[in-house]
């Protein structure tokens, strides 16, 4: 008998090869299905997209087969992670089943050898499904494509799409697998993961829309802001799509290249880890393991029930509200929205609809508390929404929504500079949305007027960029933020009181010098080559900037706001008060100009030297403001708004590049080349060559870095200009049909 | 030697075992009988070392069966619902218990396969109920275990087949020391095969004895008086159960039979005989005296 214990007991009972590999073969069928969803999703819109641009050169090719792989990558994180919820599902069945639960259990094998190989199937089988759709992707790629240059960066950007794919994947069906050793049904397991996905989500959204709905000068989104939104990798997920509208912020198109930071990347690892081993902690202390309990924990199901009662109660509350617009729709609908959310809670707990009311009495105790709390928030609301707040312990200054950082201030003078100006203020001023436009306009081109000269501490009196925020706390809830936005002639009352005071030296002085470190950094090749995350401070700056400039003149040009800021284009708008008929010279200066980039976003193309500037000439040394884009594409455009001569402007650009470079390269194939050897090549040194190279150009990009994509590339012809240094992303194209005659012969 | 001690569980609000004791013995085949809901699935299903109890503990040989895989090894539990690899054949199913049971018989699982007339490279997916039953047997038998667990592992068995597993079970016991512990409702068969009882009722063994000694020590006795009888005047053998229908008198008692002859005796009945209960009737009789509605129980 010793002998027998003992032997058995090194059969390394955590984990037994034999009993995988029967798992996994059995499996087979999950990893057909992964790589047929994997198919659909990876290697077939390749194919299509690449047979669809046949004719196309070879770099274009790559460039759209870099582009797509960029622009998908979130639709393909989602699906990683539906399969994901879809997997973790099937590794957990065996517990949610009679018979297979008393079989796996009574095994000789510990329930940590038990998950660790289920798990360990799941996981296998969906990496061999990505690696063999990998694979697909890249036979199809060089097929059509061969393997010269460029193949290698499209290869990279397939791996680390595969890469987040997977990432994507453990995490939720790690998730999923954790969320089954809490339940014992396969329903109650998709729901408890829903809510853990997206419970927190839907808070956020209901929170703002009710804040939305009701208040008009407190900052919601402080309710939820910070780093909160990592709570919820599905929040995650929307926000890396771009759409994160509850974020209220539009991402920049320049970090479609790197969703995800490394600490995310790192987070996301832990999460996976942590889930998983809690996940083993969880199975072992599983003492319900009848199947069909539909949850295991007591107390979880309880919370279970009680966040969907919340949602439910919020969600047609808000409904109602939104449509039936009255304080007794409203309550209907909290009432309706926690009574069937009960029930249904309840039905899906107890199995048994018979026994859906168990727990009435608490229901009706919780609502009616929700719905006294939700009064007295009201109250609180429209008490900071319509008066002073009487509390105020300190105020904050932020810029560019909070970029450069928010200073706060808990000077007696100061707080008593901005009560003063609360007290006066008249509520026509309380509509923010519309005072941001009018005056923001007027004040812009008061300072656009004055140009650059005036940079300086100043600058910050600017209304576009600054806002006070104070902390007030009213009522039952916490409203952490009022925000208001408001004239430089209200501020400067406020402002003497903050110049003057100590708080400013040290912490004004210390933004500065943060703000002109990343600027610094912004134009550092090496720390732009390999560390461009730092980067992301200025991208935001730059984004709520031309974000501000979007909703202006979206307007006018009839585009929606979040369209124009999230468009490729929406670096380039017009600032022009006569934008509009500008454009349509443009539009028709280019009438026999036949591509895809004017038929939408007709101001994208059109840069004003100025616009650039504004986001970065903050205090910074001029010095390293070193970009500038030349709107040559719009002679109308120079000629009206700017009164500057055409052709003067091109000759004053040629001489700067003669004197500044040389001479300019002319190149074709120019983007995927690593060096200048690689490209076909011509040396233009010729003053009056370079104006001709210049003229043909819609635009000019001197490398800064933000612009390092121009858009026009999906031409036929790839010719364009390249510097001296032979960095490829200081490429411009040229727009087709104005390649010079004299580059066409030279370079075919 | 299994010990159970003080086991309980419980299902949320219900509390389907309250402080179970038991001793098994080795090498004898326990019966574990019970009224629906007695908790007999739940108890093997701890006793398997699957589920862990909310207090008390199952050992094997003073050895705890929870997450214990040396033990788990010597053990095979049958469920009453068999589960079989979906997609796979018997020689899959082989394969797997004999990459988990160290005393996995090969030649034995041949050897059964033939017996039971099964393909072992057929879908376990096409078998039948019984087919599938017969499947679970024979590779339980084949890990060679100390212990079966089996729940109502008869149910579905045609005749043939049940004889040849009470056949089998049989010959394990004597050869290699085999313990089964059979939890049924049909106390014929539990009859037929075993040789220790336990009666489980509302969460407690109510008895756990030797099948003989039970039967010695309970009895029916018919009797016919001249004179009409009321139950009081048995008071002295304390019936269990008493009905008479004119001066036939029927009572269940307790006792050795020459005991309950002498004080039968006493009472001059012009005729009387005592019979041995049948292990149904042993059930019933227990069940009735805890107020156990016998008329529910299904056989």
């Amino acid at each position: 008998m010793t002998t027998q214990k003992s032997f058995s007991e090194t059969r390394r009972p955590y984990f037994s090869p034999s009993f995988f590999r029967g798992v996994m073969r059995r499996a087979w069928p999950k990893l057909l299905c992964y790589s047929l969803v994997l198919f659909f999703i990876l290697p077939l819109p390749i194919l299509f997209s690449i047979n669809e641009r046949r004719a196309k050169t070879a770099s274009v090719l790559i460039e759209m087969l870099d582009r797509m792989l960029t622009r998908n990558l979130w639709t393909y994180c989602l699906f990683a992670a539906a399969l994901g919820v879809f997997g973790g599902i099937l590794a957990t069945r065996y517990l949610n089943r009679r018979a297979s639960v008393d079989y796996y259990h009574s095994l000789p094998l510990r329930r940590e050898g038990l998950l660790i190989t289920h798990w360990l199937e799941g996981a296998l089988h969906f990496t061999a499904a990505l690696a063999i759709d990998l694979v697909l992707s890249v036979a199809v790629i060089a097929t059509v494509m061969g393997s010269g240059a460029g193949f290698g960066p499209v290869l990279g950007k397939l791996a680390l799409d595969v890469g987040y794919m997977l990432m994507s994947f453990l995490l939720f069906y790690t998730l999923t697998v954790f969320c089954g050793m809490l339940c014992g049904t396969s329903v109650m397991q998709v729901v408890v993961t829903g809510l853990s996905l997206g419970a927190y989500p839907l808070w956020r959204l209901l929170m703002i829309a009710f804040g939305e709905e009701f208040v008009s000068r407190i900052d919601i989104y402080a309710m939820t802001e910070g780093g909160w939104r990592f709570l919820s990798p599905m929040l995650r997920l929307f926000y890396l799509s771009g759409s994160d509208t509850v974020y209220g912020e539009a991402r920049n198109s320049y970090l479609w290249e790197y969703p995800f930071l490394w600490w995310e990347i790192l987070l996301w690892i832990a999460a996976t880890v942590g889930l998983f081993f809690a996940a083993l902690c969880l199975y072992r202390h599983r003492h319900v393991e009848r199947a069909g309990t539909p949850v295991v924990f007591g107390g979880v199901a309880e919370a279970v029930r009680w966040v969907v009662v919340l949602l439910g109660t919020m969600g047609l509350g808000w409904l109602f509200q939104a449509l039936g617009q009255g304080i007794f729709w409203l309550f209907f609908g909290f009432l309706l929205g926690g009574f069937l959310a009960f029930i249904l809670v309840g039905t899906l707990l107890t199995k048994n609809p018979k026994q859906m009311f168990e727990g009435w009495r608490r229901l009706i105790v919780c609502l009616l508390l929700f719905c006294l709390l939700f009064v007295g928030s009201a109250f609180a609301a429209a008490a900071v929404d319509r008066w002073v707040p009487s509390h105020v312990d300190r105020i904050a200054l932020s810029f560019d929504g909070e970029s450069y950082g928010v200073t706060y201030y808990e000077d007696p003078a100061v707080i008593a500079a901005w009560q003063a100006l609360e007290a006066q203020s008249s509520t026509d001023y309380r509509s923010m949305g519309y005072l941001q436009q009018i005056v923001e306009e007027e004040e812009y081109w008061e300072y656009y007027a004055t140009g650059t000269e005036s940079l300086g501490r100043n600058y910050y009196f600017n209304k576009s960029t600054v806002s006070m925020r104070a902390r007030v706390k009213v009522g039952p809830l916490v409203i952490p933020y009022v925000t208001r936005q408001y004239l430089r002639s209200e501020l400067e009352d406020v402002f003497r009181a903050v110049t003057a005071s100590a708080e400013f030296e040290a912490g004004w002085d210390a933004l500065m010098a943060e703000v002109a470190t990343h600027e610094v950094l912004r134009h550092d090749p090496t720390v732009k080559d390999t560390q461009r995350l730092e980067m992301r401070p200025i991208d935001a700056a730059q984004l709520s900037m031309h974000r501000l400039f979007a909703e202006i003149y979206g307007e006018r040009v009839g585009m929606d706001a979040d369209d124009m800021a999230t468009s490729d284009y929406n670096r380039n708008d017009i600032l022009a008060p006569t934008g509009e008929e500008t454009a349509e010279a443009v539009l028709a200066d280019f009438e026999d100009v036949d591509f895809d980039f004017f038929q939408s976003p007709v101001y994208g193309l059109m840069t004003v030297p100025g616009l650039s500037r504004v986001s970065h000439d903050r205090g910074m040394p001029r010095e390293d403001i070193f970009f500038l884009y030349l709107p040559m594409s719009a002679p109308a455009l120079y000629r009206e708004v700017l009164g500057l001569d055409e052709a003067a402007f091109y000759e004053a650009m040629a001489d700067r590049v003669l004197a500044e470079r040389g001479g300019l390269y002319v190149a074709k194939r120019v983007r995927y080349a690593f060096s200048l050897e690689d490209a076909q090549v011509i040396k233009v040194t010729d003053r009056g060559q370079i104006v001709e190279v210049l003229r043909g150009m819609s635009a000019l990009d001197f490398g800064d870095g933000y612009q390092t994509e121009p858009h026009f590339t999906v031409y036929d012809e790839d010719y364009g200009i390249v510097f001296p240094d032979g960095r490829s992303d200081r490429v411009i194209r040229f727009i087709k049909g104005k390649v010079p005659a004299f580059v066409q012969a030279t370079l075919g | 030697m299994i010990s159970i001690e003080q086991v309980s569980k419980s299902y949320g609000k219900i509390q389907s075992l309250a402080g179970v004791s038991a001793t098994v013995g080795s090498g004898s085949i326990f019966g574990l009988i019970g009224s629906n809901g007695s908790g007999k699935s739940t108890l093997l299903r701890i006793m398997s070392g699957g589920m862990r109890p909310d207090g008390g503990r199952v050992t094997y040989d003073g050895r705890p069966v929870w997450e214990n895989v040396a033990v788990k090894d010597e053990i095979v539990f049958l469920s009453d619902e068999q589960y079989l690899l979906s997609g796979g054949s018997m020689n899959d199913m082989q394969r797997l218990y004999a990459s988990l049971y160290t005393h996995f018989d090969p030649d034995r699982y041949r050897e059964l396969c033939a017996l039971f007339h099964l393909d072992p490279e057929r879908k376990l997916s096409t078998f039948s109920k019984g087919m599938r039953k017969q499947a679970s047997i024979l590779l339980a038998l084949s890990c060679r275990p100390r212990y079966l667990l089996c729940d109502e592992t008869f149910d579905g068995l045609d005749p043939v087949m049940r004889k040849l597993v009470k056949r089998l079970l049989a010959e394990e016991v004597a050869q290699r020391g085999l313990t089964p512990i059979i939890a049924s409702h049909n106390l014929r068969e539990i009859e037929d095969i075993c040789d220790h009882i336990g009666l489980l009722h509302g969460g407690t063994i109510l008895f756990e004895r030797e099948l003989d000694d039970m039967k010695r020590d309970i009895h029916t006795v018919q009797a016919v008086f001249d004179r009409p009888m009321h139950v009081s005047l048995f008071a002295p053998l304390s019936p269990i159960s008493f009905s008479s229908r004119g001066s036939l008198c029927t009572l269940v008692v307790r006792g050795r039979e020459e005991e309950i002859g002498a004080r039968m005796e006493a009472m001059s009945p012009k005729f009387y005989e005592i019979l041995p209960l049948t292990l149904e009737e042993i059930f019933i009789s227990e069940m009735e005296e805890r107020g156990y509605d016998y008329s529910k129980v299904l056989f």
